[in-house]
């Protein structure tokens, strides 16, 4: 037998696999099944895509790669997609791009500020403090959980260089204007899409407003390849110096597996190195390798092509969700968006207001006694944690909903894969406690 | 520069110029990255497995800005058994692999001159086509002025002249000489004579110019070493489309 007819047939084997897997999940039962906050949801494709991918053992960013590199940018319409192996590498090569010295004046050096928020993920604001760039805080609103645009432009000194924040739980915030004043006042925008593939502002998906953006694929996100992230940019030099950062920090930009695509390899002047000296080992940035395999391409491929529809659903069972809670408004801040946004929502978050007669324990403790997954969101006020006690920072104003969020606040999931059931069920959850 | 692709692509024009030079066209399967003027493509003629390595290929300049983001034009000379083999075996219909774009002779301003000039012999002319058509298309050059110095063995192969003619009558601030070594040419403004790295100095002068050399190796190392020994311009205004 060939390899071609070999492979097809391991190929169709693994799709009775699945289909034979498939079969054996019995239905929800409330109180009994777990509902995720969040979780892969995949079927035959991301399995045979992986599946291929293993037999062309190329392992080593490829053909799957390129396909998702490319088909990704044509999503998001931008020029230039890096993969990386996490949303928290990809903040980490984005911001160290805006430290490259090939930008003269603009590059952010150690001392200089980037304004940003607390409450959020630590590894937006981990890559500032690694570059030795200086956080400057800003309070974010209850409801958006993203900061206003006058909260921003007070923070703006004469040492401001960059601004760099998530878009959470796939909230943005006034990112025209965020991308105007950034225009006015010569600073870069990094955009933190890692929660909010799919979200649009003025119509135009987030992510295209920045300098540079950053996307993760941890299975919790609306795609997945189980570890992977991706940073995006429009501008063809920024994107070279984030290939030189996640691959090493070298000058070359041969992909893995080649070289001498430049002709050049040993015809050029480097620093004190003697002339002719072979460039794929010259390096011009003091970088990582950040780059992921090809299997994790592979299975993002097949998650890509689910993309609309995953966002679809994230939608409506967000929808779902925020008209039965409406009666609960006297307890609860719920999730919103700001005017001209249209979220695609990573989870729907709940403020339980200070005044009211349940706790966010009592809440959360019902719902995961009942198999509900709850989440905080994430680390609250990040300057709370033993991490950051020390860290030079700057505040703005205060952190009061900050604070607020690190003793109110959670979220309960939205993604794909769960049901109406599993809505009732968590709603049910509510109607319990606030009945 | 763009991420580069690797790409399939069909012919879909041949145009022979003579026996040793041919100018294809490919269309490509998919949309292709962003093009800067000057940059190339790795072109292979052998069949290729995405899962495995990249075969045989040699490099050629895109002609034309790729603004479509599918169609590439690539004028390519007889110089060795793979070119011998492009000129004699590629057709209309052949499909081929190609990977780009690649390369740092990118036609812009980041050299900070506001004058250009462009000097190409015979198919070292193709970088600067893709910059006349994007120049073309947008109605304008980047810099104050831009002369293009473009010199063939024949009048006949001055293959790009309607669009060099197109630019000097379309684009303001954009000028050109044409130059070939033999035979005659009922066009006034083909110059008789080689390309002169002196001539060229005393048409366009050395001050606030970036100069852009792309042709055979033999003329790229002789304008380099003129322009930089003889006539003391600074190296890094010398910009030459380099292999090896």
């Amino acid at each position: 037998m060939k390899a071609d007819e070999l492979r097809g047939e391991i190929l169709e084997k693994v799709r009775q696999f699945h289909r034979a897997r498939t079969d054996e999940v019995r239905p929800f039962e409330a109180g009994r099944d777990l509902v995720h906050y969040a979780g892969r949801v995949h079927d035959d494709e991301e399995l045979t895509a992986l599946t291929e991918s293993s037999l062309d053992c190329w392992l080593t960013a490829g053909r799957f790669n390129e396909e998702f590199e490319s088909s990704l940018g044509e999503f998001l319409g931008v020029e230039n997609v890096l993969t990386v192996n996490s949303g928290s590498s990809a903040n980490l090569v984005a911001l160290s791009t805006l430290t490259s010295p090939s930008l003269g004046d603009r590059r952010i050096q150690p001392g200089d500020e980037v304004i940003t928020v607390a409450a959020g993920f630590p590894t937006t604001v981990n890559p500032i403090v690694q570059n030795r760039a200086v956080p400057v805080f800003v309070d974010v609103e209850l409801g958006t959980y993203a900061p206003r645009i006058e909260r921003i432009e007070e923070a703006i000194g004469p040492k401001t260089r960059a601004i760099m924040f998530a878009h959470t739980m796939g909230v943005p915030c006034e990112l025209s204007e965020l991308r105007d004043l950034c225009r006015k006042r010569n600073l870069w925008l990094v955009e933190d899409n890692c929660d909010a593939l799919g979200s649009r502002y003025d119509g135009d998906l987030t992510g295209t407003f920045g300098d540079l953006a950053t996307v993760s694929f941890y299975p919790a996100h609306h795609i997945t390849m189980g570890e992977g992230g991706a940073v995006f940019t429009n501008h063809d030099d920024l994107a070279r110096i984030a290939r030189s950062f996640r691959d090493w920090g070298r000058d070359c930009y041969c992909a893995a597996g080649e070289s001498n695509t430049c002709g050049l390899r040993f015809g050029q002047q480097f620093g004190t190195l003697p002339f002719g000296y072979d460039h794929k080992y010259v390096y011009s940035h003091i970088g990582y390798n950040l780059k992921i395999t090809d299997m994790q391409a592979a299975v993002g491929v097949a998650q890509l092509r689910k993309l609309p529809y995953f966002i679809e659903a994230r939608k409506a069972n967000h929808a779902f969700l925020h008209e039965s809670l409406r009666q609960y408004e006297g307890d609860l801040i719920l999730h919103s968006a700001p005017a001209r946004s249209d979220p695609s929502w990573f989870g729907y978050v709940i403020t339980v207001r200070p005044e009211s007669r349940v706790s966010r324990r009592d809440l959360v403790g019902a719902l995961e006694a009942r198999r509900v997954e709850t989440r905080n969101l994430f680390c609250g006020n990040l300057l709370r944690h033993p991490a950051y006690q020390s860290i030079e920072h700057r505040i703005v104003g205060d952190l009061c909903n900050t604070d607020l969020i690190t003793t109110q606040t959670f979220f309960v999931g939205v993604f794909p894969g769960i049901t109406t059931d599993m809505l009732r069920h968590v709603l049910s959850v509510f109607g319990e406690v606030l009945g | 520069m763009a991420q580069p692709i690797r790409f399939r692509a069909t012919v879909s024009e041949v145009m022979r110029h003579d026996p040793d030079v041919v100018t294809l066209r490919l269309l490509s399967e998919k949309r292709l990255p962003r093009f800067q003027p000057g940059q190339f493509i790795h072109l292979a003629l052998d069949e290729f497995d995405p899962a495995g390595f990249w075969p045989e290929s040699r490099v050629f300049s895109a002609a034309n800005a790729v603004s479509d983001r599918k169609t590439v034009e690539l004028t390519i000379s007889r110089q060795g058994k793979f070119t011998s083999r492009i000129l004699d075996e590629v057709a209309v219909g052949r499909s081929l692999w190609a990977k780009g774009p690649y390369g740092d002779f990118v036609i812009d301003g980041r050299h900070g001159c506001s004058r250009i000039a462009l000097v190409a012999g015979g198919t070292g002319i193709t970088p600067f086509c893709a910059f006349m058509d994007r120049a073309l298309s947008e109605g304008r050059v980047f810099a104050e002025s831009v002369t293009l110095y473009y010199g063939a063995r024949t009048p006949d192969l001055l293959i790009y002249a309607p669009l060099v003619r197109r630019c000097v009558t379309e684009v303001p601030g954009f000028r050109a000489r044409l130059y070939a070594e033999a035979g005659n040419s009922s066009d006034e403004a083909v110059h008789h004579g080689r390309l002169d790295a002196g001539e060229i100095v005393r048409d366009c002068g050395i001050e606030d110019v970036a100069f852009y050399v792309s042709g055979p190796k033999q003329m790229i190392d002789s304008f380099r070493a003129r322009l930089t020994e003889e006539f003391k311009v600074d190296v890094h205004r010398v910009l030459i489309d380099a292999w090896g």
